[in-house]
């Protein structure tokens, strides 16, 4: 008599943690249909899992809330706002690096076509000189 | 903290937030697309108010994009900007003047922070005795479910959310919350039995 008091015990024990496990979403089949088996004779057990059941599928129910279409928007608007306000690091320290390129870019292809401009003119001015040599000699 | 290996959605997102450092804004607002949704239902069902948890969601992308710089790219960013919105949420409580935690010790097992919630003060309400007869015990039971996910501590509450609502595994959780696996699952845990004490007298 005692031993069977026990067994129902230990069996008890079990259902008690597969339910619990059954809330983390890792009782297994076999465990499960053990588990149903206990609680049919166990009046003890069954409404454990019947509470436990209700919950997770009440849980699994609950609707996602949608986000309106100008959420991400607002964020980035947001974002600027705080990037405008803050001392310069992370991505405004990318950007300033981008701007800084454009600006020796710029200076750097100016310095180009002046030195080419001035080298044209003064081949000019050379070509004008000779041309004007030969006239007067002539 | 030791370094972990990121899944392939942790490698594209390391690889946005590389991009979002550089300087581009685009990448951030990709990090935002994907998670903007995970992260407002989180601080919504952690404040339980569509105005103050749209806010909160959009205050927890500026600090992300804040912080960028203290980010360890070998970490998962998911969890990084939860923990940020979960973290949020919480003080938002704090300054209204509601939050409730339960203290962790060494072996995870959680006491009542003080003046902090016992068992005995968990009771959200009975079920509404006026509810129409036609409605049904399901939906009752989801309505009870709701009341009493909102009364939960909020570190228990933020497990129930991250996964029963999110999907994240308890080690996922641990790094959100700042708190070892074993202690999420046992809060994790402790959450459940709360809300399957208040079906007592429901079924």
């Amino acid at each position: 008599m005692r031993d069977s008091r026990d067994e129902t015990g230990r069996e008890c024990e079990r259902a008690g943690r597969a339910i619990e496990d059954l809330g983390d979403g890792r009782t297994g089949r076999v465990r499960l249909l053990m588990l149903r088996r206990h609680v049919r004779e166990c009046p003890g057990c069954a409404p454990r899992l019947e509470k436990m059941s209700a919950v997770l599928e009440a849980l699994s129910e609950m609707q996602r809330e949608q986000l309106p279409e100008e959420f991400t928007a607002a964020v980035m608007a947001r974002l600027l706002d705080a990037v405008a306000g803050r001392p310069a690091g992370g991505a405004e320290r990318g950007r300033d690096n981008r701007n800084l390129f454009w600006v020796v870019g710029a200076a750097g292809l100016g310095l180009v076509i002046g030195l080419a401009l001035a080298v044209v003119r003064h081949l000019l001015g050379r070509q004008g000189e000779d041309e004007l040599a030969v006239a007067g000699h002539a | 903290m030791p370094e972990v290996r990121l899944t392939l959605d942790g490698i594209q997102d390391a690889r946005l937030v590389k991009a979002c450092r550089a300087g581009d804004e685009r990448a951030f607002e990709t990090l935002v697309l994907k998670y903007q949704d995970q992260v407002f239902n989180v601080v919504y069902r952690m404040v339980g108010d569509r105005e103050e948890a749209m806010d909160l969601a959009q205050e927890t992308f500026i600090k992300a994009f804040q912080g960028l710089d203290s980010f360890n790219q070998g970490r998962p960013f998911r969890a990084w900007l939860l923990r940020i919105g979960t973290n949020s949420a919480i003080d938002l409580l704090r300054r209204r003047g509601r939050a409730r935690d339960v203290r962790v010790d060494a072996e995870g097992v959680g006491e009542p922070a003080a003046p902090g919630l016992s068992r005995g003060e968990f009771e959200p309400r009975a079920p509404a005795s006026e509810i129409p007869e036609n409605v049904s015990l399901a939906r009752e039971t989801a309505e009870v479910v709701t009341e009493a996910l909102e009364m939960l501590p909020d570190n228990y509450k933020a497990v129930v959310v991250l996964h029963h609502m999110e999907g994240l595994s308890y080690s996922e959780i641990g790094k959100v919350l700042g708190v070892p696996r074993n202690t999420a699952k046992t809060w994790g845990r402790r959450a459940r039995g709360l809300l399957c004490d208040t079906l007592e007298g429901a079924m």
